[in-house]
């Protein structure tokens, strides 16, 4: 920025040096270097790590210039988190055995899948299975040499069950400056997104039933680019959490039968 | 659905209000498997005990969580049904001495249910239609299944005592549903049968053991048994499976008939239920 000011001066000096009056001719050379934010996760394909919205502009009205979008990873790896929770379900709680409640997620991945195993139950007439509280992690990357806020919309409801579920599941955003996913380094040369540090600037935890209008979930206020490195380098985590609590389902029984509910959240990160 | 209507136009309003920049697509997902619970007894004799947890997320079938397996029970207790000491679980040695001229009796003068060594009788007469058979020659056991989800269930059977395979055949096979009971612990007041078909619904014509050498669907359910909330037990159903010993005589099974012409036999099999998600 300092060598721009000097070809301004040199060339207004010799504008003047010059006397004549028949003839002025000015040049303004310029360079700039705009607002640059580049989210990265993996694609729709499942291809991890990738670069996947490139956001160059000032504005809101700064343009992606990737045609395609992001897609979230399961926090701590590079699993795209479509096909990562694909498998298991929410783990069953199985109470008032003769050895008491025994939860069946016996590996604490949060889900009951093939991995888990324990011994015969003895049954009692007031045994009864329950599901128990589930919560999922999901993250994405940025990168900025600028301020940036991230918005949250979520598909509506296309049932009631859809609106049930998207009630009583519960959304909270935070950020992580460094760490080692899926064998890539993030953040080494990253500082969190906000002046008060990872844990500032996000909206208290909410409901994705409220996100069914957009919100602005993280307000920024400083570039995530604190020293020169890699775009890996200099990239910050946001960590989705999505949580239904135990207290929200007391009323599951065996009765309502299964369901699977998948519900589209989209996060768009912009310069303000 | 109106009001569902109005609420997808809002967020679809809303959503064209963003900056039109990068979007990142997250997609949490929660579900609750298919649970199908299978309880009966353990070998050992413990029972009720919950053997068998099979959880099937959508689409991937099912696995069995647990560590054991299930040991059937004697229809209408909570007892262990085979305890695999040998012939002796199946009271089939009860000889019955039918259409002599002084009528049908047993030959069981000590009363303990077998015919042996320390039964007598008198001398009898006979005429042409005068034959041996088998009394109680059946065995019946069950067991309980409590699900969320429709589910099959296989079964193959494996001749443990035997001379040959062929007296696999002699095992007459047939299976149905009860919906309710009390065997020693109350089930089925919350449940439904697996099939709308009613308590022999979805049962498979299996006829005999020897048609389960290779494992076989005996069961294809399309309704989940817990039809309203309630305990395990109260949402179970009970499977009761009867084995008969006998022939098939072309107009229907022979319970009674034994030929003294297939001489002494012996016949044990292992029968192996595997209850999955379809």
């Amino acid at each position: 920025m300092r060598a721009w000011r000097r070809y301004a001066l040199a060339c207004l000096g010799s504008a003047l040096a010059s006397g004549s009056s028949s003839a002025l001719t000015l040049d303004n050379p310029n360079f700039k270097v705009d607002g640059v934010i580049i989210v990265w996760a993996a694609d729709s394909s499942g291809t991890a790590p990738v670069v996947a919205d490139f956001i160059v502009g000032n504005d809101q009205s700064a343009p992606d210039l990737i045609g395609i979008d992001a897609r979230a990873v399961v926090t701590g790896t590079l699993d795209p988190t479509e096909d990562a929770t694909a498998a298991g379900g929410m783990p069953f709680v199985i109470t008032d055995t003769t050895s008491g409640d025994i939860n069946t997620d016996t590996n604490g991945d949060g889900r009951i899948t093939e991995a888990d195993s324990f011994t015969p139950l003895g049954l009692q007439g007031i045994t009864d299975a329950r599901v128990d509280a589930s919560r999922q992690y999901s993250s994405f990357y940025v990168a900025s040499n600028t301020a940036f806020n991230i918005d949250a919309v979520s598909t509506p409801p296309g049932t009631f069950l859809d609106f049930i579920l998207l009630n009583i599941i519960r959304m909270n955003l935070s950020s992580t400056v460094n760490g080692s996913d899926g064998g890539v380094d993030f953040g080494d040369s990253a500082q969190a997104a906000h002046t008060g540090g990872p844990n500032t600037g996000f909206a208290a935890e909410t409901t994705l039933w409220n996100l069914r209008f957009a919100q602005t979930l993280f307000t920024g206020n400083q570039r995530t680019a604190a020293t020169p490195g890699s775009i890996a380098d200099q990239s910050v985590r946001f960590d989705a959490e999505y949580a239904i609590s135990a207290a929200s389902l007391t009323g599951y029984d065996l009765s309502l039968g299964t369901f699977d509910f998948t519900v589209e959240v989209t996060y768009t990160a912009y310069a303000p | 659905m109106r009001a569902v209507y109005s609420f997808a136009f809002a967020a679809f309003a809303s959503a064209l209000s963003l900056p039109a920049m990068a979007g990142t697509l997250d997609t949490p997902k929660f579900s609750v498997p298919g649970l199908v619970v299978v309880w009966g007894a353990d070998e050992s004799g413990t029972a009720p005990l919950v053997s068998d947890f099979i959880i099937a997320p959508p689409g991937a079938g099912g696995t069995d969580v647990t560590s054991g397996n299930v040991a059937s029970v004697v229809t209408g207790t909570l007892t262990p049904a085979f305890d695999g000491s040998g012939s002796d679980d199946v009271p089939s040695r009860l000889i019955n001495v039918y259409n002599s001229p002084s009528g049908n009796f047993d030959i069981d003068s000590n009363g303990n249910g077998n015919t042996d060594v320390g039964d007598t009788i008198n001398r009898f007469a006979l005429n042409d239609r005068t034959n041996f058979g088998l009394r109680d020659s059946e065995a019946r056991s069950s067991f309980y299944v409590a699900s969320n989800t429709a589910f099959n269930v296989d079964a193959q059977a494996i001749r443990v005592v035997g001379r040959d395979d062929w007296v696999l055949g002699k095992i007459y096979w047939d299976m149905e549903v009860a919906q309710s009971g009390t065997d020693g612990i109350s089930f089925g007041a919350s449940a439904q049968l697996p099939h709308s078909g009613g308590p022999t619904g979805g049962i498979s014509s299996v006829a005999s053991l020897l048609d389960m050498q290779t494992q076989q669907t005996v069961f294809q359910g399309n309704l989940r048994t817990a039809a309203s909330p309630g305990s395990l037990a109260d949402q179970s159903v009970r499977f009761d499976v009867t084995y008969v010993l006998g022939s098939w005589q072309g107009y229907g099974l022979h319970t009674r008939h034994t030929n003294l012409a297939e001489g002494v036999y012996e016949v044990e099999a292992e029968v192996v239920y595997t209850v999955w998600v379809p």
